[in-house]
């Protein structure tokens, strides 16, 4: 009789580890599955970055902004003679 | 009877197969288990190599001059392409190569070929759609230079697998590299990853390499070079700015120049960092340490005389020449006139020996300890070899070579008060201690600073110079080439080196033109692109305009300024 609860007990707690593996692996395989996402969004946002970043120098580049100052505000670099210090 | 015989032989038929089915069981879960395990285990997990990103290169104030960004890569694997000549031909179509060229590629007897590296992404894209097996896309890091030709020459390049091969890429390519990472991962059987058991050795990223130029001063150094270049029909140019205080490179040019983001079909020679790695003959702008170091060993005073021979003087059997004669002037005025035969005396009256230890105390015949790849030292011969003739010659600047960076250095040391140091092309970090070595008494260097100032004077060879609101000073150079058989006619190398303020310099500039046409004076060819880069760079380093050197009085503002018209019309 007590033999009988003993094996059911026991039964019961291998059932309910196997169960908690697959369900541990499950999630594993999940939170691995999430991990493989964002470093992909890492190197989207990487690249992103890299591309916006030589979008920035491509535009502020000295000899464009030179050129557009130049050609659509009629303005140079000042000369010496042309920079005074009004500071008090 | 037939009946029992056949259900017995049954029964020993099905006996056997579960013996036999249990044996292998046995077999293969147990006495050949560990064996297997381990074979699924080798063709499930693989370790994967995870690359490392190039650190950036930037400019002091943090804007890029190098960034690597990643880009895919197209690659096969020969055996297992199985693709009809047509849709060969259309990928050779989406790459862009020939389909005799790719099928060379695809014979290879390799796993793996690049079949073309570091493409559009739209490229990659339609690879991907064509959806052949044995095919594929890698991400790959390229690197761009947003300055272009601009800082070429001081940025370098890196190669196609980021190994830095030019300038500071090189120079700094293990701070940059950084380190691959290393993981473990689990695939199935078409080799797609199930999952990471492992991260073995993480990535580390290559650092961040925070140059000690200013973008800004480099666009003006290299438009201002590349002008006179292309205005005096020079071979070549450069140019070095430098701060005396830090002796940080705050700018460097050569022209021609090259684009390191395109760098096939441009020249080696235009790749060459001449400033840095190649030594000239410097000329008339290597006067002022001859005359420094005659003031330092008490030799000569500012206004000790001395008899030019009104422009012709023999020395053994060989004639020194002055282009503008001269008669009995003093020391001072033979820097500001630029007297050779002037320079010749006082060098001729100086000691073999300590001659050198002082033109050494200005860093020539040193490297100037940039770490630059290729950095010369120039040539200075050793004093036992100098014969009169050649000291004579040596006071003017000739039988001896100087990098236009070896000669910045040298002119900080009169910028700053006697003080030697070590130059950086990497920003010093703010407590970082950079010792410097003084090499001069600060009454000479303030001495030879005055002489300076008189060369930019309406007087002196100079005055081209000349700044608005700022005292310059500097030298005019005007070298001529050396070739086989003596020096060559019309060959010049035309140079000015100064600095300003001439009270507490900001920026040591150093011009070389080579080859320019005629005129090919320093003072007419080189002083005003000297001119030009200092007037921005005084400018860009804020370095405030001198009211009592101001030649023309400010101008009334054209508008008032909007905050205070509003503020008067509220009180009103």
């Amino acid at each position: 009789m007590k033999a009988g609860v003993t094996v059911l007990v026991l039964a019961g707690l291998i059932l309910a580890s196997a169960l908690g593996l697959v369900w541990s692996r499950e999630q594993s395989r999940q939170l691995d599955v999430a991990v493989h996402e964002q470093r992909d969004r890492i190197q989207r946002l990487e690249t992103e970055w890299g591309r916006l970043q030589l979008e920035r120098a491509t535009l502020a580049a000295r000899s464009r902004v030179e050129r557009l100052a130049r050609e659509g505000f009629d303005m140079h670099s000042p000369d010496s003679g042309e920079i005074w210090d009004f500071r008090p | 009877m037939k009946t029992a015989w056949r259900g017995r032989f049954a029964q020993l038929l099905l006996l056997a197969g579960v013996v036999g089915i249990t044996a292998r069981l046995v077999a293969l879960q147990v006495v050949r288990a560990p064996e297997l395990q381990a074979e699924a285990r080798n063709q499930a997990v693989h370790q994967v190599r995870v690359p490392a990103i190039r650190g950036p290169i930037v400019d002091r104030d943090g804007a890029p001059l190098a960034v690597s960004t990643p880009v895919p890569s197209v690659y096969a694997s020969p055996p297992e392409i199985q693709a009809s000549p047509e849709k060969l031909r259309r990928l050779a179509d989406v790459l862009g190569m020939e389909a005799g060229a790719l099928h060379r590629r695809l014979a290879r007897d390799s796993p793996f070929v690049y079949l073309e590296r570091q493409v559009a992404p739209n490229v990659a894209e339609r690879v991907e759609g064509l959806g052949l097996p044995g095919l594929g896309t890698v991400r790959e890091s390229r690197r761009y230079y947003p300055a272009g030709p601009v800082a070429a020459h001081v940025v370098g390049f890196a190669g196609v697998d980021g190994g830095g091969l030019e300038g500071v890429e090189l120079a700094y390519d293990a701070t940059l590299t950084g380190r691959p990472g290393k993981r473990l991962v689990e695939r199935d059987a078409l080799g797609r990853d199930i999952r990471t058991l492992r991260v073995t050795q993480p990535v580390e990223r290559g650092q961040t390499l925070r140059l000690s130029i200013d973008t800004r001063l480099q666009y003006v150094t290299y438009q201002a070079v590349k002008k006179a270049v292309s205005q005096r029909d020079a071979k070549a140019g450069m140019a070095v700015v430098l701060d005396p205080d830090t002796g940080e490179v705050l700018a460097l040019a050569n022209v021609p120049s090259y684009n390191p983001n395109r760098l096939e079909g441009s020249r080696a020679a235009h790749r060459r960092n001449r400033a840095v790695t190649d030594a000239l003959e410097p000329g008339s702008i290597f006067k002022p340490f001859n005359v420094a170091a005659a003031l330092e060993e008490g030799l000569v005073q500012p206004s000790t005389v001395i008899n030019c021979e009104q422009g012709l003087m023999r020395v053994g059997n060989r004639r020194v020449h002055d282009p503008h004669p001269l008669g009995k002037v003093s020391v001072r005025k033979v820097i500001q006139k630029s007297s050779n035969i002037g320079a010749a005396k006082i060098a001729m009256q100086q000691d073999n020996g300590k001659l050198w230890r002082h033109l050494r105390d200005f860093g020539f015949g040193l490297k100037p300890g940039s770490g630059f790849p290729g950095e010369t030292r120039g040539i200075l011969h050793l004093p036992d070899q100098w014969q009169r003739f050649d000291r004579a010659t040596l006071g003017f600047g000739h039988g001896v070579a100087v990098s236009a960076l070896q000669m910045a250095r040298a002119y900080t040391v009169l910028a700053n008060g006697g003080v030697k140091r070590p130059i950086t092309l990497r920003r010093p970090d703010e407590d970082e201690a950079r010792a410097g070595e003084r090499v001069l008494t600060r009454e000479t260097a303030a001495e030879v600073k005055r002489m300076l100032d008189m060369v930019v004077s309406p007087e002196g060879t100079g005055s081209r110079a000349n700044l608005k609101g700022y005292r310059v000073a500097g030298k005019t150079g005007t070298a001529q080439k050396p070739g086989e058989g003596g020096y060559r006619e019309g060959k010049y190398v035309a140079s000015f080196a100064g600095f300003a303020p001439v009270a507490d310099p900001s920026l040591v500039t150093v011009v070389m033109l080579d080859e320019p046409s005629e005129p090919y004076y320093g003072g007419v060819v080189a002083a005003p692109v000297f001119r030009r880069i200092m007037a921005q760079g005084l400018r860009l380093r804020r370095v405030p305009p001198n009211p009592g050197h101001q030649a023309v009085p400010p101008p009334v503002p054209k508008r008032q300024a909007l905050g205070s018209v509003a503020k008067g019309e509220q009180q009103s």
